[in-house]
């Protein structure tokens, strides 16, 4: 652990900031005005963005079924579900939110861990039951991005990565506790309760829908924890840098001095990295290049491709094959239902194939109907994948996500196209409009998908974020 | 003269690579590998240790002088797809047919990613 001295150092006492108490402090003393314009407008994308995957998620089976086993949590009119027409206890809003926001991988991240899947239906379902404004709905979604980028920070040489990142339960307490008007005490008890049971995920469980649930836990529970810890409930206020708290219960390496270092000061919400189409972070250069090919090969026919090269970072590949090995093979146990869609949208050599062949990737492409379809069928099994060094390098020292594919045709010719870096990376961001409209389509009619993001877009100038949740249920 | 396994083979490979460019491809996210005594079985068959360092790697037979920090057992078909990098050694584990302790599990996932994007960069594969 890298250890930092406390204001009362005591060198023969274990001493690392005091991480739970600036935290909370941070979270309850954060004044909107006080937030850099261009972070303001930062978090209002990101919450366009994010709604936009939440819409899309309605499609899939997987909320279907949520959906239908969510009324166990109760019934109760105060917060929204995007794209359906009931309104639910604000836990239960954020679980469900939270799922669909991710149910095709289609969420943002700070640093090195998702946020937005959190972050954003935790904001509205408790800002919604305290009834708040847009500014302090704004203010908890950048709260949200600051610690949840500095516990990822702190947590990065463990075991963990990227979405599997299990330090929500952090932010998503002291964005609710800020909310809900708790005082310091019961911020860190907030924190406190909902960190003391580590919800840690089992690596195979990402095969199957429970996947929704890695943020969507999180989410339930750190409403509820500050719930609790408002009216009373006390729980331990260091547990996320004791020795034997929450940090070094789920990492086995702790660095500890980044969980408080730049707050206020550094804003990590400016390394917001939204994603244009629904696939793993690592794979979305691979799909925009694929979707390119599509649509300057002349007359593409992909009954013609015999090879996909695809180059790019080593951690494309590792996470592209890492569902490889499954026996006799991944598709066919997608196809007997032992897993979900959910491992394909990790699988770059899925996405880029289906890119590909249909020249999008949408949820539609996540349906069996597209998964089973013979020509993805036939070219998934002709990719195979290379580390660029140069690509990898460029991650590893500055999050660039670069890919380049090559395509071998029939007759010998080769087509490639190549990204340096993502669409929807902080230094080359897309209009989140189009996002929110993909998302939307089919589940609000398109008068209301207009009301709705010029809404949003105008979170800020709102008195109660009702108003603005309000218009994302189908009319 | 009896021909290598698998597991030796892929080795010896994976050892000549590491030590050409290796080093080149460590992140300080990957960091973990570097200095640690791996031990590697191939079922029913032979035992080796490896330790990857900054430009060399040190391997051999049996299970080294050290305690490892990781244990890998799997098949020689196993270990000839992953010494490839066709897969990576989380493939197989989460095929569920390599073991997975908790306490190893980073130095596991770093290993992993390290090895197959040496096999998988572009001057190595074909």
């Amino acid at each position: 652990m890298t250890a930092a001295l406390s204001p009362a150092a005591d060198p023969t006492r274990y001493s690392v900031p005091p991480a739970t108490a600036e935290l909370a402090r941070f979270a309850l003393g954060l004044d909107f005005s006080d937030i850099p314009a261009d972070v303001v407008s930062i978090a209002r994308e990101q919450a366009v963005a994010t709604i936009g995957s939440c819409l899309a998620g309605n499609h899939m089976a997987a909320m279907h079924s949520m959906a239908g086993g969510m009324g166990i949590l109760g019934s109760g009119e105060v917060a929204t579900v995007f794209g359906r027409a009931e309104r639910v206890p604000a836990p239960t809003a954020a679980l469900y939110n939270s799922g669909a926001a991710q149910v095709i991988e289609w969420d943002d991240w700070v640093i090195i861990s998702h946020s937005g899947g959190a972050v954003i239906p935790t904001a509205f379902a408790a800002g919604e039951h305290a009834r708040v404004s847009g500014k302090e709905v704004l203010a908890a979604i950048v709260i949200g991005d600051e610690v949840n980028a500095r516990t990822s920070r702190a947590m990065q040489r463990g075991a963990y990565v990227g979405n599997s990142m299990p330090n929500h339960q952090i932010e998503t307490a002291l964005m609710a506790a800020r909310l809900f008007g708790c005082d310091e005490t019961a911020t860190r008890c907030a924190v406190g309760l909902s960190a003391f049971l580590a919800m840690e995920n089992c690596p195979i469980g990402w095969t199957s829908d429970s996947k929704v649930l890695v943020n969507g836990l999180p989410a339930l529970w750190g409403i509820v924890s500050a719930s609790l810890a408002k009216a009373g409930l006390r729980a331990n206020q260091e547990i996320i840098e004791h020795p034997a708290g929450f940090m070094s219960t789920v990492s086995e390496e702790v660095d500890a001095d980044e969980l408080v270092s730049g707050l206020g000061s550094d804003w990590h919400t400016r390394t917001l990295n939204t994603k244009r189409h629904p696939s793993c972070a690592y794979n979305l250069p691979a799909i925009e290049c694929a979707i390119a090919l599509h649509e300057r090969i002349p007359g593409f026919d992909p009954a013609r491709v015999e090879r996909i090269v695809v180059h790019g970072p080593g951690v494309t590949a590792y996470v592209a094959a890492r569902y490889q090995a499954v026996e006799p093979s991944l598709y066919e146990v997608v196809r007997q239902g032992l897993y979900s869609h959910v491992p394909l949208c990790f699988d770059a050599g899925f996405a880029t194939v289906a890119s590909l062949v249909d020249g999008e990737l949408t949820w539609r492409q996540y349906q069996d109907g597209r998964i089973f379809s013979p020509e993805i069928q036939r070219l998934a099994q002709r990719v195979v994948f290379r580390t660029d060094a140069e690509m990898h390098g460029a991650y590893y020292s500055d999050y660039q996500y670069g890919a380049r594919v090559v395509l071998t045709m029939d007759d010998g010719r080769e087509y490639t196209e190549e990204r340096r870096q993502l669409l929807g990376a902080r230094d080359r961001p897309f209009d989140h409009a189009d996002k929110f409209r993909e998302g939307a389509e089919g589940i609000l009619s398109p008068a209301q998908t207009e009301e709705a993001l010029a809404a949003l877009r105008a979170l800020d100038s709102v008195d109660d974020v009702r108003e603005v949740a309000a218009l994302l249920r189908p009319r | 003269m009896t021909a290598a396994s698998p597991l030796e083979a892929g080795l010896q490979h994976v050892v000549a690579l590491w030590e050409a460019r290796g080093a080149g491809l460590v992140s300080r996210r990957l960091e973990g590998a570097l200095g640690r005594t791996f031990r590697l079985e191939e079922l029913g068959g032979p035992v080796f240790h490896l330790q990857l360092e900054r430009g060399r790697a040190l391997w051999g037979d049996g299970a080294g002088d050290s305690a490892p920090h990781a244990e890998i057992r799997m098949s020689a078909a196993d270990w000839a797809r992953v010494l490839t990098g066709e897969w990576s050694i989380v493939a197989v584990v989460l095929a569920g047919r390599a073991p997975y302790p908790k306490h190893q599990r980073r130095y596991l996932m770093q290993l992993s990613l390290v090895l197959q994007t040496l096999l998988l960069s572009e001057a190595n594969a074909k």
